[in-house]
Protein backbone atom coordinates (compact mmCIF):
# COMPACT_ATOMS: atom_id res chain seq x y z
CA UNK A 1 0.00 0.00 0.00
CA UNK A 2 2.84 2.36 0.90
CA UNK A 3 4.36 1.91 -2.52
CA UNK A 4 1.31 3.44 -4.21
CA UNK A 5 1.71 6.53 -2.03
CA UNK A 6 5.45 6.72 -2.79
CA UNK A 7 4.82 6.42 -6.52
CA UNK A 8 2.27 9.19 -6.41
CA UNK A 9 4.67 11.46 -4.50
CA UNK A 10 7.35 10.86 -7.14
CA UNK A 11 4.80 11.71 -9.84
CA UNK A 12 4.00 15.03 -8.11
CA UNK A 13 7.73 15.69 -7.81
CA UNK A 14 8.12 15.15 -11.56
CA UNK A 15 5.27 17.57 -12.30
CA UNK A 16 6.89 20.17 -10.06
CA UNK A 17 10.28 19.63 -11.76
CA UNK A 18 8.79 20.25 -15.19
CA UNK A 19 7.75 23.72 -13.98
CA UNK A 20 10.84 24.49 -11.92
CA UNK A 21 13.52 23.43 -14.40
CA UNK A 22 12.14 22.71 -17.89
CA UNK A 23 15.62 22.49 -19.41
CA UNK A 24 16.78 19.85 -16.97
CA UNK A 25 13.51 17.93 -17.08
CA UNK A 26 14.49 15.11 -19.50
CA UNK A 27 17.63 14.07 -17.63
CA UNK A 28 16.00 14.41 -14.20
CA UNK A 29 12.95 12.49 -15.39
CA UNK A 30 15.12 9.66 -16.74
CA UNK A 31 17.26 9.42 -13.62
CA UNK A 32 14.28 9.48 -11.28
CA UNK A 33 12.43 7.01 -13.46
CA UNK A 34 15.34 4.54 -13.41
CA UNK A 35 15.68 4.85 -9.63
CA UNK A 36 11.98 4.29 -9.06
CA UNK A 37 11.91 1.41 -11.56
CA UNK A 38 14.70 -0.43 -9.76
CA UNK A 39 13.01 0.24 -6.42
CA UNK A 40 9.63 -1.05 -7.60
CA UNK A 41 11.28 -4.01 -9.31
CA UNK A 42 12.98 -5.19 -6.14
CA UNK A 43 10.20 -4.42 -3.68
CA UNK A 44 7.17 -5.54 -5.67
CA UNK A 45 7.81 -7.43 -8.89
CA UNK A 46 10.64 -9.78 -7.87
CA UNK A 47 8.95 -10.93 -4.62
CA UNK A 48 5.67 -11.38 -6.50
CA UNK A 49 7.39 -13.42 -9.23
CA UNK A 50 9.15 -15.66 -6.74
CA UNK A 51 5.89 -16.22 -4.83
CA UNK A 52 4.27 -17.21 -8.10
CA UNK A 53 7.14 -19.59 -8.81
CA UNK A 54 6.96 -21.07 -5.31
CA UNK A 55 3.49 -22.34 -6.25
CA UNK A 56 5.11 -24.58 -8.83
CA UNK A 57 8.09 -25.60 -6.72
CA UNK A 58 7.16 -29.26 -6.74
CA UNK A 59 6.89 -29.50 -10.51
CA UNK A 60 9.89 -31.03 -12.25
CA UNK A 61 9.78 -28.94 -15.40
CA UNK A 62 11.27 -25.46 -15.98
CA UNK A 63 8.30 -24.18 -17.98
CA UNK A 64 6.71 -22.09 -15.22
CA UNK A 65 10.04 -20.38 -14.45
CA UNK A 66 10.56 -19.78 -18.14
CA UNK A 67 7.13 -18.20 -18.56
CA UNK A 68 7.36 -15.93 -15.51
CA UNK A 69 10.97 -14.85 -16.15
CA UNK A 70 10.32 -14.05 -19.81
CA UNK A 71 7.13 -12.16 -18.91
CA UNK A 72 9.15 -10.10 -16.39
CA UNK A 73 11.88 -9.37 -18.93
CA UNK A 74 9.26 -8.36 -21.48
CA UNK A 75 7.59 -6.04 -18.97
CA UNK A 76 10.87 -4.31 -18.02
CA UNK A 77 11.83 -3.84 -21.68
CA UNK A 78 8.36 -2.52 -22.48
CA UNK A 79 8.45 0.06 -19.65
CA UNK A 80 11.97 1.24 -20.46
CA UNK A 81 11.26 1.61 -24.16
CA UNK A 82 8.06 3.55 -23.34
CA UNK A 83 10.18 5.92 -21.27
CA UNK A 84 12.54 6.37 -24.21
CA UNK A 85 9.52 7.12 -26.42
CA UNK A 86 8.44 9.76 -23.89
CA UNK A 87 11.72 11.52 -24.40
CA UNK A 88 11.26 11.42 -28.16
CA UNK A 89 13.64 8.52 -28.85
CA UNK A 90 10.99 6.16 -30.26
CA UNK A 91 13.35 4.42 -32.67
CA UNK A 92 15.87 3.74 -29.89
CA UNK A 93 13.11 2.31 -27.71
CA UNK A 94 12.08 0.04 -30.56
CA UNK A 95 15.67 -1.21 -30.84
CA UNK A 96 15.76 -1.88 -27.10
CA UNK A 97 12.53 -3.84 -27.22
CA UNK A 98 13.61 -5.90 -30.21
CA UNK A 99 16.89 -6.90 -28.57
CA UNK A 100 15.01 -7.92 -25.42
CA UNK A 101 12.71 -10.07 -27.56
CA UNK A 102 15.78 -11.75 -29.03
CA UNK A 103 17.04 -12.43 -25.49
CA UNK A 104 13.69 -14.01 -24.57
CA UNK A 105 13.77 -16.14 -27.71
CA UNK A 106 17.28 -17.30 -26.76
CA UNK A 107 15.86 -18.54 -23.47
CA UNK A 108 13.23 -20.51 -25.37
CA UNK A 109 15.50 -21.85 -28.09
CA UNK A 110 16.27 -25.26 -26.45
CA UNK A 111 12.55 -25.95 -26.11
CA UNK A 112 11.86 -24.94 -29.70
CA UNK A 113 14.59 -27.35 -30.80
CA UNK A 114 12.94 -30.04 -28.71
CA UNK A 115 9.59 -29.24 -30.33
CA UNK A 116 11.05 -29.63 -33.80
CA UNK A 117 12.63 -32.93 -32.78
CA UNK A 118 9.31 -34.17 -31.40
CA UNK A 119 7.52 -33.36 -34.63
CA UNK A 120 10.37 -34.95 -36.55
CA UNK A 121 10.07 -38.16 -34.54
CA UNK A 122 6.50 -38.49 -35.79
CA UNK A 123 7.52 -38.75 -39.40
CA UNK A 124 8.15 -42.46 -39.92
CA UNK A 125 9.92 -42.27 -43.26
CA UNK B 1 3.90 -54.50 -8.98
CA UNK B 2 1.89 -51.79 -7.24
CA UNK B 3 4.89 -49.46 -7.39
CA UNK B 4 5.27 -50.09 -11.10
CA UNK B 5 1.58 -49.42 -11.64
CA UNK B 6 1.77 -46.18 -9.67
CA UNK B 7 4.81 -45.03 -11.62
CA UNK B 8 3.26 -45.74 -14.99
CA UNK B 9 0.02 -43.98 -14.04
CA UNK B 10 1.96 -40.96 -12.72
CA UNK B 11 4.02 -40.92 -15.92
CA UNK B 12 0.88 -40.62 -18.01
CA UNK B 13 -1.24 -38.35 -15.81
CA UNK B 14 1.61 -36.14 -14.54
CA UNK B 15 2.04 -34.07 -17.73
CA UNK B 16 -1.70 -33.34 -17.80
CA UNK B 17 -1.62 -31.91 -14.29
CA UNK B 18 1.47 -29.94 -15.22
CA UNK B 19 -0.51 -28.46 -18.09
CA UNK B 20 -3.37 -27.49 -15.74
CA UNK B 21 -0.98 -25.64 -13.39
CA UNK B 22 0.80 -23.99 -16.31
CA UNK B 23 -2.55 -22.76 -17.61
CA UNK B 24 -3.26 -21.20 -14.22
CA UNK B 25 0.07 -19.35 -14.24
CA UNK B 26 -0.39 -18.37 -17.89
CA UNK B 27 -3.79 -16.86 -17.15
CA UNK B 28 -2.24 -14.88 -14.24
CA UNK B 29 0.53 -13.60 -16.52
CA UNK B 30 -2.05 -12.71 -19.18
CA UNK B 31 -3.98 -10.76 -16.59
CA UNK B 32 -0.93 -8.65 -15.69
CA UNK B 33 0.52 -8.36 -19.17
CA UNK B 34 -2.13 -8.45 -21.88
CA UNK B 35 0.54 -7.56 -24.47
CA UNK B 36 2.33 -10.82 -23.66
CA UNK B 37 -0.65 -13.00 -24.67
CA UNK B 38 0.76 -14.17 -28.00
CA UNK B 39 3.96 -15.33 -26.32
CA UNK B 40 2.08 -17.25 -23.65
CA UNK B 41 0.02 -19.01 -26.28
CA UNK B 42 3.17 -20.04 -28.13
CA UNK B 43 4.85 -21.30 -24.95
CA UNK B 44 1.76 -23.36 -24.07
CA UNK B 45 1.73 -24.92 -27.54
CA UNK B 46 5.42 -25.82 -27.14
CA UNK B 47 4.64 -27.31 -23.73
CA UNK B 48 1.83 -29.46 -25.14
CA UNK B 49 3.91 -30.65 -28.06
CA UNK B 50 6.97 -31.49 -25.96
CA UNK B 51 5.26 -32.98 -22.91
CA UNK B 52 1.79 -34.19 -23.79
CA UNK B 53 2.51 -35.65 -27.19
CA UNK B 54 4.88 -38.10 -25.53
CA UNK B 55 2.04 -40.51 -24.48
CA UNK B 56 0.57 -40.26 -27.99
CA UNK B 57 3.95 -40.96 -29.60
CA UNK B 58 4.49 -43.93 -27.27
CA UNK B 59 1.14 -45.36 -28.35
CA UNK B 60 2.09 -45.07 -32.00
CA UNK B 61 5.45 -46.72 -31.34
CA UNK B 62 3.79 -49.52 -29.37
CA UNK B 63 1.41 -50.25 -32.23
CA UNK B 64 4.30 -50.32 -34.69
CA UNK B 65 6.21 -52.77 -32.50
CA UNK B 66 3.12 -54.98 -32.23
CA UNK B 67 2.60 -55.03 -36.00
CA UNK B 68 6.19 -56.11 -36.51
CA UNK B 69 5.86 -58.80 -33.84
CA UNK B 70 2.68 -60.22 -35.36
CA UNK B 71 4.18 -60.19 -38.84
CA UNK B 72 7.28 -62.06 -37.67
CA UNK B 73 5.14 -64.53 -35.69
CA UNK B 74 3.23 -65.29 -38.86
CA UNK B 75 6.38 -65.55 -40.99
CA UNK B 76 7.92 -67.89 -38.42
CA UNK B 77 4.87 -70.13 -38.19
CA UNK B 78 3.83 -70.18 -41.83
CA UNK B 79 6.17 -72.94 -43.14
CA UNK B 80 5.27 -75.11 -40.15
CA UNK B 81 1.56 -74.54 -40.63
CA UNK B 82 1.81 -75.25 -44.34
CA UNK B 83 3.61 -78.53 -43.60
CA UNK B 84 0.96 -79.47 -41.03
CA UNK B 85 -1.85 -78.75 -43.46
CA UNK B 86 -0.20 -81.01 -46.01
CA UNK B 87 0.33 -83.76 -43.43
CA UNK B 88 -3.19 -83.80 -42.05
CA UNK B 89 -5.87 -82.97 -44.50
CA UNK B 90 -8.60 -84.75 -42.55
CA UNK B 91 -7.98 -83.01 -39.23
CA UNK B 92 -8.06 -79.73 -40.99
CA UNK B 93 -11.45 -80.46 -42.52
CA UNK B 94 -12.96 -81.07 -39.08
CA UNK B 95 -11.85 -77.68 -37.86
CA UNK B 96 -13.12 -75.65 -40.79
CA UNK B 97 -10.42 -73.07 -40.27
CA UNK B 98 -9.70 -71.19 -43.43
CA UNK B 99 -6.05 -70.59 -44.33
CA UNK B 100 -7.24 -67.77 -46.57
CA UNK B 101 -8.55 -65.99 -43.52
CA UNK B 102 -5.17 -66.28 -41.81
CA UNK B 103 -3.61 -64.73 -44.89
CA UNK B 104 -6.23 -61.98 -44.82
CA UNK B 105 -5.51 -61.19 -41.17
CA UNK B 106 -1.79 -60.91 -41.84
CA UNK B 107 -2.49 -58.81 -44.92
CA UNK B 108 -4.45 -56.46 -42.66
CA UNK B 109 -1.44 -56.18 -40.35
CA UNK B 110 0.90 -55.28 -43.20
CA UNK B 111 -1.70 -52.88 -44.59
CA UNK B 112 -2.00 -51.18 -41.19
CA UNK B 113 1.76 -50.85 -40.89
CA UNK B 114 2.44 -49.57 -44.38
CA UNK B 115 -0.64 -47.48 -45.06
CA UNK B 116 -2.99 -46.82 -42.12
CA UNK B 117 -0.40 -45.68 -39.55
CA UNK B 118 1.45 -43.24 -41.86
CA UNK B 119 -1.86 -41.72 -42.99
CA UNK B 120 -2.95 -41.28 -39.37
CA UNK B 121 0.39 -39.66 -38.52
CA UNK B 122 -0.07 -37.30 -41.45
CA UNK B 123 -3.49 -36.33 -40.08
CA UNK B 124 -1.91 -35.61 -36.69
CA UNK B 125 0.83 -33.49 -38.28
CA UNK B 126 -1.81 -31.50 -40.18
CA UNK B 127 -3.58 -30.84 -36.88
CA UNK B 128 -0.39 -29.66 -35.19
CA UNK B 129 0.48 -27.30 -38.05
CA UNK B 130 -3.06 -25.91 -38.08
CA UNK B 131 -2.80 -25.04 -34.40
CA UNK B 132 0.71 -23.60 -34.68
CA UNK B 133 -0.19 -21.37 -37.65
CA UNK B 134 -3.96 -20.79 -37.45
CA UNK B 135 -3.94 -18.68 -40.63
CA UNK B 136 -3.09 -21.74 -42.77
CA UNK B 137 -5.72 -24.27 -41.72
CA UNK B 138 -5.69 -27.96 -42.64
CA UNK B 139 -8.63 -28.94 -40.40
CA UNK B 140 -10.80 -30.37 -43.15
CA UNK B 141 -7.87 -32.30 -44.61
CA UNK B 142 -7.12 -33.93 -41.25
CA UNK B 143 -10.80 -34.74 -40.72
CA UNK B 144 -11.04 -36.25 -44.20
CA UNK B 145 -8.01 -38.47 -43.58
CA UNK B 146 -9.40 -39.63 -40.24
CA UNK B 147 -12.89 -40.42 -41.49
CA UNK B 148 -11.60 -42.29 -44.54
CA UNK B 149 -9.29 -44.31 -42.27
CA UNK B 150 -12.28 -45.23 -40.12
CA UNK B 151 -14.15 -46.30 -43.25
CA UNK B 152 -11.24 -48.56 -44.26
CA UNK B 153 -11.02 -50.13 -40.83
CA UNK B 154 -14.76 -50.78 -40.55
CA UNK B 155 -14.79 -52.32 -44.03
CA UNK B 156 -12.05 -54.71 -42.94
CA UNK B 157 -13.90 -55.63 -39.76
CA UNK B 158 -17.01 -56.32 -41.83
CA UNK B 159 -14.90 -58.57 -44.08
CA UNK B 160 -13.72 -60.47 -41.01
CA UNK B 161 -17.29 -61.04 -39.88
CA UNK B 162 -18.28 -62.33 -43.31
CA UNK B 163 -15.32 -64.72 -43.35
CA UNK B 164 -16.24 -66.09 -39.94
CA UNK B 165 -19.95 -66.56 -40.61
CA UNK B 166 -19.12 -68.13 -43.97
CA UNK B 167 -17.01 -70.68 -42.07
CA UNK B 168 -20.24 -71.99 -40.54
CA UNK B 169 -18.62 -74.17 -37.88
CA UNK B 170 -18.19 -71.25 -35.52
CA UNK B 171 -21.25 -69.79 -33.90
CA UNK B 172 -22.02 -67.17 -31.31
CA UNK B 173 -22.60 -69.31 -28.24
CA UNK B 174 -22.70 -66.63 -25.58
CA UNK B 175 -26.08 -65.50 -24.37
CA UNK B 176 -27.22 -62.78 -26.73
CA UNK B 177 -29.77 -61.27 -24.36
CA UNK B 178 -27.07 -60.74 -21.74
CA UNK B 179 -24.77 -59.11 -24.27
CA UNK B 180 -27.00 -56.60 -26.02
CA UNK B 181 -27.29 -53.93 -23.26
CA UNK B 182 -23.51 -54.00 -22.75
CA UNK B 183 -22.98 -53.48 -26.48
CA UNK B 184 -25.41 -50.57 -26.52
CA UNK B 185 -23.64 -49.02 -23.54
CA UNK B 186 -20.23 -49.16 -25.26
CA UNK B 187 -21.70 -47.97 -28.56
CA UNK B 188 -23.28 -44.91 -26.99
CA UNK B 189 -20.51 -43.89 -24.62
CA UNK B 190 -17.29 -44.19 -26.59
CA UNK B 191 -17.23 -41.43 -29.19
CA UNK B 192 -16.25 -41.94 -32.83
CA UNK B 193 -15.38 -45.64 -32.70
CA UNK B 194 -17.97 -47.06 -30.28
CA UNK B 195 -19.99 -49.07 -32.81
CA UNK B 196 -16.84 -50.29 -34.53
CA UNK B 197 -15.57 -51.49 -31.16
CA UNK B 198 -18.68 -53.54 -30.39
CA UNK B 199 -18.68 -55.05 -33.88
CA UNK B 200 -15.04 -56.07 -33.55
CA UNK B 201 -15.52 -57.51 -30.10
CA UNK B 202 -18.56 -59.40 -31.38
CA UNK B 203 -16.54 -60.88 -34.23
CA UNK B 204 -13.70 -61.89 -31.94
CA UNK B 205 -16.14 -63.41 -29.47
CA UNK B 206 -17.94 -65.30 -32.22
CA UNK B 207 -14.67 -66.66 -33.46
CA UNK B 208 -13.06 -67.63 -30.20
CA UNK B 209 -16.23 -69.15 -28.71
CA UNK B 210 -15.95 -71.76 -31.46
CA UNK B 211 -12.46 -72.54 -30.34
CA UNK B 212 -13.38 -73.27 -26.70
CA UNK B 213 -14.07 -76.84 -27.76
CA UNK B 214 -10.35 -77.32 -28.34
CA UNK B 215 -8.69 -75.21 -25.66
CA UNK B 216 -9.27 -74.28 -22.05
CA UNK B 217 -11.21 -71.14 -21.24
CA UNK B 218 -8.32 -69.72 -19.19
CA UNK B 219 -5.89 -69.89 -22.08
CA UNK B 220 -8.48 -68.09 -24.15
CA UNK B 221 -8.92 -65.41 -21.47
CA UNK B 222 -5.17 -64.86 -21.24
CA UNK B 223 -4.86 -64.54 -25.02
CA UNK B 224 -7.69 -62.02 -25.00
CA UNK B 225 -6.08 -60.01 -22.21
CA UNK B 226 -2.67 -59.89 -23.87
CA UNK B 227 -4.22 -58.90 -27.18
CA UNK B 228 -6.60 -56.28 -25.84
CA UNK B 229 -4.27 -54.59 -23.34
CA UNK B 230 -2.60 -52.17 -25.80
CA UNK B 231 -5.95 -51.19 -27.31
CA UNK B 232 -7.45 -50.50 -23.88
CA UNK B 233 -4.40 -48.47 -22.87
CA UNK B 234 -4.67 -46.31 -25.98
CA UNK B 235 -8.39 -45.87 -25.32
CA UNK B 236 -7.62 -44.63 -21.78
CA UNK B 237 -4.98 -42.17 -23.03
CA UNK B 238 -7.39 -40.87 -25.69
CA UNK B 239 -10.03 -40.32 -23.02
CA UNK B 240 -7.44 -38.51 -20.88
CA UNK B 241 -6.73 -36.10 -23.75
CA UNK B 242 -10.42 -35.35 -24.37
CA UNK B 243 -11.09 -35.08 -20.65
CA UNK B 244 -8.31 -32.51 -20.23
CA UNK B 245 -9.59 -30.58 -23.27
CA UNK B 246 -13.07 -30.50 -21.73
CA UNK B 247 -11.74 -29.30 -18.36
CA UNK B 248 -9.53 -26.50 -19.69
CA UNK B 249 -11.96 -25.18 -22.29
CA UNK B 250 -13.46 -22.33 -20.19
CA UNK B 251 -10.17 -20.71 -19.21
CA UNK B 252 -7.62 -21.57 -21.87
CA UNK B 253 -6.81 -20.35 -25.34
CA UNK B 254 -8.84 -21.85 -28.15
CA UNK B 255 -5.79 -23.39 -29.83
CA UNK B 256 -4.61 -25.21 -26.71
CA UNK B 257 -7.83 -27.08 -26.02
CA UNK B 258 -8.44 -27.60 -29.75
CA UNK B 259 -5.05 -29.27 -30.13
CA UNK B 260 -5.74 -31.59 -27.18
CA UNK B 261 -9.14 -32.48 -28.66
CA UNK B 262 -7.55 -33.27 -32.04
CA UNK B 263 -4.90 -35.49 -30.48
CA UNK B 264 -7.64 -37.33 -28.58
CA UNK B 265 -9.64 -37.90 -31.76
CA UNK B 266 -6.55 -39.19 -33.60
CA UNK B 267 -5.88 -41.61 -30.75
CA UNK B 268 -9.44 -42.95 -31.03
CA UNK B 269 -8.76 -43.82 -34.67
CA UNK B 270 -5.44 -45.37 -33.62
CA UNK B 271 -7.41 -47.46 -31.14
CA UNK B 272 -9.65 -48.67 -34.00
CA UNK B 273 -6.55 -49.69 -35.97
CA UNK B 274 -5.16 -51.47 -32.94
CA UNK B 275 -8.38 -53.50 -32.75
CA UNK B 276 -7.67 -54.67 -36.27
CA UNK B 277 -4.24 -55.83 -35.10
CA UNK B 278 -5.76 -57.40 -32.00
CA UNK B 279 -8.03 -59.45 -34.18
CA UNK B 280 -5.13 -60.66 -36.32
CA UNK B 281 -3.18 -61.57 -33.17
CA UNK B 282 -6.06 -63.48 -31.62
CA UNK B 283 -6.81 -65.29 -34.84
CA UNK B 284 -3.19 -66.31 -35.40
CA UNK B 285 -2.62 -67.41 -31.80
CA UNK B 286 -5.81 -69.42 -31.49
CA UNK B 287 -5.17 -70.99 -34.87
CA UNK B 288 -1.70 -72.10 -33.85
CA UNK B 289 -2.75 -73.36 -30.41
CA UNK B 290 -5.74 -75.30 -31.74
CA UNK B 291 -3.73 -76.77 -34.54
CA UNK B 292 -0.91 -77.95 -32.32
CA UNK B 293 -3.42 -79.47 -29.92
CA UNK B 294 -5.19 -81.33 -32.70
CA UNK B 295 -1.90 -82.64 -34.05
CA UNK B 296 -0.93 -84.02 -30.65
CA UNK B 297 -4.38 -85.62 -30.28
CA UNK B 298 -3.85 -87.37 -33.55
CA UNK B 299 -0.76 -89.14 -32.31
Amino acid sequence: MAILFQLFVVYLLLLLLSFAAPALHPILYTALFLLVTVYVLFTVLVPFGSTLLALTDKLPSPYATLLVVSAGLYYVADVLSLQMKDEGYGAYGQLFQTSMKVVIMTLWLPYITQLIETIHAFIPW
Amino acid sequence: MLNFLQESIAGIIGPFFLLLIMLLIASLVDFFLPAFQKWTRFLLLILILVLLIEPARESFEQIQVITHTIASLFLGMYPLIAAMILASGATFGVLNFQPAMLLFAQGAVVFADKFLLPVLLTALLFDIFTRLVPEIAFTRMADLLRTSLLAFVSAMVAAYSIFITAGGALSWTMNGALNEPLKELIKNNIPVIGSLLTDTLGSIGRYSSGATAYMSIWLLVSIWTVALLPAVRILCIAFLFRWTAAIIEPFSQKEVCGLLDDIGRTLFVLCAISFLLTFAFIYTTIFIVTFIKLMTFGK
